[in-house]
Order: C-alpha cells, then structure tokens, then sequence
C-alpha cells in the first residue's frame, strides 16, 4: 500500500489539504494508497481551515462506509491525525512578547533581550497571533521551529511519526509532502522549518522516506483589511516570497527530495480579512495543481529544476493538470458525481419511496443489479439503515466535492476552462429523508469542457445509457458502493 | 447479437406461424365454424386477413422495438409512463386485427365455384365462428406483440412489457 501524508500549513496550505483530499476519495491518488493528514494552523478558526476540517471529516465518514479494495471512491483508508497548533502550548499567552517571556529574558540577559530587540519590531512583539501569523514569516518562524525543543512530543505528532516509522520497518516508502504558502505567514514560515525539522528528526530512516512539498508563489491579492493592528498586506507578498525562496534555495533546499513551485501570473483578487472565520476563500486552480503533485514523481536529476506550464498562457484546460491518473480519475469522479447528484441519488430516494421494488426495476433495469427486489435475494436492501447510510453520507461528500470543483472553476480570473456548472446550484440533502427539490438531468456531455461534441459522443455521455450498460451485467460490488463505482469505471 | 435478441426472432417467427398457419389449420380442421366450405372461406377470407393482420402486428412491434432503442430516459417514473404507450400498441394491433378480420369478411365475394351443394356462385357470410375468431386476435397479439417485444425491448424500456422482467430472469440470472 502506498502511504502518503500531507501536512497543510496555513490557509492555503488548508486549501490544498482540502484538494488532496477531494482527490484522494476519487481516486486519483491511485487505488489502494493511505492518507494521513494533518493540518498546521496558529490560527484554529480560520475559515480556509474549518472547510478543509469540515470536507476531511466529510470525506472520513464517507470513507468508513464506502471504502473497499479496487475500487475508484475510497480505495484507500484516510487518516486524520488533526489540527495543531503551534500556539498550542501557549494558551495563555498569544504574543510573541509572552511566548519568548520578553521581560524574565530581559532581565536576565540584557544582551539577549537587545537581541530580541533587533529582530522583532514593538507592534510584531504585541500582535495578538490568536488569528495566525499575520503574514509576517519572522513571527512565524519564531513560533514553529520551538516545537523542535518539544521533540515532536506534541499534539497528534506522536502518532505521525510513530506511522512513518512504522511503514518504514514494514518496508514502504511513505511521502510526506508539505502544502503551503511561502508569500503569507504561517506557510512561509512554517513550511521550509517543518521540512528541515523531520528531515533532522527522521535522520535514521531517511532514506526510506520522500518528503516533498507544494509551495505556492503568490496566485492572489487583497485590499488592506479593516484591522488596526498589523495585518498581512500583498504589497509585502513577492519580498516575502523571494526571502522564502532564498532561505529554501540556501538552507532548507537538501531537507526535500523535491520542492514544487506553483504560481500564477494573474492574482485572484480576495476580500480581505485578517483570521478568524471570516478567512474563507474560494479554492483556486492552482491549489488543485498543488495537491495533484502530491503523486508525482519526484525524480532525480533535473539540476536546477523541471518546468512545467500551461499549454495557453490565456486558459487552464483539463490537459493542463499534470499526471495522466490524476486527470483521468478527477474528470470520471466529477462526471460521475454529477450524475449521482441530479440523478442516481434521486433515483435510490424514490425506489425508496417505492412499496414495490419490481416495479421500480421495470423502469430502472439497472436497479437490480445493485439491490434486492425482495426478501429471497442477497443483495443490499437499498431500505436497510446501512445502505442508508451509505446515501447519506456519499451525497454529503458528493456535494462537497461539486461545491470545490465549481469554485475550481469559477476561480476568479474566469481563465479556467475544466467545467459549465457555474450556474448550478449543490445542495445537501437534509437527511435520510426523501426529498425531490433536486432537478433530474440526463446528459453530461456539457459539463466537462473541451470533450465531445461529436453528436454520437453526446449519445455516449447520456447518464441514461450508463445506466444501461450497469443493467447488462453483474457487477463484483453491489449496493450504493457497487452502484457508484461501476457507473464511475463505465463512464 | 444477444441471445435474447434471437429469441425475439424465433418469437416472431411463431407468431407468422400461428397466425397463417396454425389458425387456418384449427378453422379448417378443428373448429365448426358455419360456412358452406371451410377451406374455400379460409383460403379467399382468412388468409388474406390475416396476413394484413400479421403486417400490422409487426409494423407496431418494430415501431415500438425502434422506439426503445432511441428513447432515452431521465428517471424510472419516467421510463414507467411508457408502458400505457406499450398498452396502447398491443390494443391497437388487436383492434386492427378485428377491423381486418370484419372487413375482409363483409367485403369478400367467396367464389365457391361449382361445388356440388352450392346453389349459386358467390355468397357472403356473417361473422362465422366469431367465438373463436376474437379470442384468436387476442392470442394472435400476444405471440406476435407481446412475447417479441418481451426479448426486442431495448435500452431503459427493456422490461416495460408486462412480465418481461419476469421472463428474461428466467433466461438469465440476474
């Protein structure tokens, strides 16, 4: 089994957790693949942060219930191992002043305190770091690089490194792959640190383990916000970056095996807010590009670097995400959600209004190949509180992973070219309970860009003639899993 | 081509057979049906009818076989409302049947020629045997409508013809 563990530092390093994730349920990170997440934040009510919590807890209990051996949906467990919070320990003090114990330093060594004195400005020393690390990698760097004095001893940092080494004396080669910023705070200061740290802490098994990373160059903007304290301001992004780089380049650079670099030549413009829940961004093509390279191969010898970039600077089309695997699993687990949101799920909420099954079947071929008609069969009662279950909580994630796809493609430049469900409208299901407020669509030969246009390719993306093909044959995997998994390998 | 698409074929085939073959053999042979020469009415009334008849049944059952095989549908209460369009055909190939049946039986002129008992060339005759003949047009739908079209229905509205389910998990497992 392949192991991979991302660690998301930050908000955007939040973001791209959110896009490994989404990517990793529909198997794009290969069937038969772990993943363990954690996530690395000052700042615990951070909007980006709560929605990559809320969509890995999604994904989690979805995985519990959907998950099986080759499969494309949950073929690979996911880990969560958490939050922390480099703050963590400090929950009493939350300035950098406090945390450093300016005054009992001072008074003990007047040279250390003058010291302190130089590399922290008054306003960096009182800001209140509750809400992150207000884009200034200085503080940042302060805070993180203490948690090698606590030996990894804290929070769910046990329990990951016990995992690696214990993959490592089971003989794989687990990856563990940094998502962050390097423009912001957190991600800038805390990404080349956290690398440089496990590269150290993991000295004696090294060798069986990668430890890449996704940094992303400045790919967005914003107004001042309306804070008085100090806040984090674009006009500091690209000196923030170019130190970041060069402190990569010179001293955290030999920790990784390899350092993806990403960026955008047109920001995205958003709103601006300093923490807090308020710090909610729409997800960006480029945070979807991050995480597809947490499965590539990272390769030796490219000297000073491999560069890859969009085929046509003015769109971001489906050929540019990088990895065949990846392109092919995100364009058939999109399609297929799509038809099991307007759809499938419509359809297994009506059988279930349905007294008789049969005659659900006549108009519904494929349906009992999936679930039992009547007492006498063996297949998955599609009434039962499993199978139930599994409805609920497939279609919550389904419409998490659509609501992402749709701001993917919505990102703010209007340059992406992957999908046309601008327009359309995800909603949860309220419960278990039957529900008919969703629309019934049948063809999908419109919502993926750039493929077939063909008259007798918009017949083969009929959601209808799929179901067709379900009802020909007998499937290894019945129920909702079964259903699901056998539409998404025929589509 | 799917085995089941064959038996469609051979079901089609019993049907011709039985219309034109196996119903003119019972009028003829079987059944007291009150005309002066039961193979002469067959041959000039019968046989011409039920030909007609048989072109009808399989104008409908392709018609609704090529229907099936385009028709695409968005949800099983969808795919289901099809089926008073299937109810619709079987009666309406019945009624043709009937239609043909009266008609050829008004408007034909039997020659009977000079067979000994009969005192004048051409006579018509009323409905003879119509007992058995409007059953038959119930039974003739059913072997050439229906059980085809239980093994022809494609895509989505393969199992719209009553008991088709029922039939092709007889053949098949499912």
């Amino acid at each position: 089994m392949k192991k991979i563990y991302i660690i998301g530092i930050g908000g955007t390093g939040a973001k791209c957790v959110r896009s490994a994730v989404h990517l990793h349920a529909a198997g794009a990170y290969g069937t038969d693949t772990q993943l363990g997440v954690m996530l690395i934040d000052a700042d615990a009510s951070n909007g980006n942060l709560q929605s990559a919590r809320e969509t890995l807890q999604i994904a989690s209990d979805a995985c519990e219930v959907m998950r099986d051996t080759q499969v494309s949906f949950f073929s690979g467990p996911i880990r969560n191992y958490g939050l922390w919070n480099p703050l963590g320990g400090y929950a009493d003090r939350l300035t950098l002043s406090d945390i450093y114990r300016e005054a009992g330093m001072r008074s003990s060594n007047l040279g250390l305190g003058e010291l302190f004195d130089a590399f922290v400005s008054p306003e960096e020393k009182q800001a209140d770091l509750s809400v992150g690390f207000r884009g200034r990698p200085s503080i940042g760097a302060s805070v993180v690089s203490r948690i090698k004095n606590t030996q990894f001893s804290q929070g769910a940092w046990p329990d990951f490194m016990n995992d690696i080494q214990a993959d490592c004396a089971n003989g794989d080669t687990p990856r563990i792959h940094l998502f962050g910023s390097i423009f912001g705070g957190t991600g800038s200061s805390g990404l080349p640190t956290l690398g440089t740290l496990l590269d150290r802490e993991l000295k004696g098994i090294r060798e069986s383990v990668e430890i890449t990373a996704s940094v992303l160059l400045p790919y967005f903007d914003f107004d001042i916000p309306d804070d008085d304290d100090i806040y984090a301001e674009s006009k500091n992004f690209t000196l923030n970056t170019d130190a970041a780089l060069q402190y990569l380049a010179r001293l955290a650079g030999d920790s990784f095996n390899c350092i993806y670099l990403l960026g955008d030549n047109v920001k995205q413009r958003y709103e601006a807010s300093t923490g807090g829940p308020r710090q909610v961004n729409p997800c960006n093509c480029v945070e979807l590009m991050a995480a597809a390279a947490a499965i590539a191969d990272a390769g030796v010898g490219f000297g000073n670097g491999a560069y890859l970039t969009v085929s046509d600077a003015g769109v971001i089309s489906w050929e540019d995400i990088p990895g065949d695997q990846t392109r092919k699993a995100l364009r058939n687990a999109f399609r297929t959600l799509y038809a099991w949101h307007f759809n499938l799920y419509n359809e297994l909420r009506e059988s279930q209004k349905l007294v008789s099954k049969n005659s659900f079947t006549t108009g519904a071929p494929w349906f009992d190949r999936f679930f039992s008609l009547n007492d006498r069969s063996t297949r998955p009662n599609v009434e039962s509180s499993e199978e139930n279950l599994r409805i609920g909580r497939f279609d919550r994630w389904s419409v998490d992973f659509l609501q992402w796809i749709q701001e993917v493609s919505w990102s703010g430049t209007q340059r992406e070219q992957l999908t046309v469900i601008r327009q359309d409208i995800f909603e949860e299901a309220t419960g278990c309970e039957i529900e008919h407020k969703r629309t019934y669509v049948d063809n999908l030969d419109k919502i993926v860009i750039g493929e077939s246009m063909a008259r007798r390719d918009k017949w083969r993306n009929s959601i209808d003639l799929i179901k067709n093909k379900l009802a020909d044959s007998k499937h290894r995997l019945e129920g909702v899993k079964g259903l699901v998994n056998s539409f998404y390998d025929l589509i | 081509m799917k085995p089941i698409y064959l038996l469609g074929i051979i079901a089609i085939a019993i049907g011709i057979l039985w219309i034109n073959v196996v119903t003119s053999f019972l009028l003829t042979n079987v059944l007291p049906l009150s005309v002066p020469v039961v193979e002469i009415w067959a041959e000039s009334v019968y046989s011409p009818s039920a030909i007609v008849s048989t072109l009808i049944y399989l104008v409908l059952l392709l018609s609704w076989v090529f229907f099936s095989s385009k028709q695409r549908c968005k949800s099983s209460s969808e795919t289901r409302n099809y089926k008073s369009l299937w109810y619709s055909l079987f009666f309406l190939g019945t009624v043709c049947n009937m239609i043909s049946l009266f008609l050829f039986i008004k408007l034909t002129n039997v020659d009977y020629g000079t067979f000994p008992s009969m005192q004048q060339g051409f006579i018509r005759s009323d409905w003879p045997g119509w007992e058995f003949l409007i059953p038959f047009t119930f039974v003739n739908a059913i072997l050439i409508f229906w059980l085809p079209s239980t093994f022809l229905t494609m895509k989505t509205l393969r199992f719209i013809p009553p008991f088709s389910y029922q039939l092709c998990s007889l053949l098949e497992k499912r």
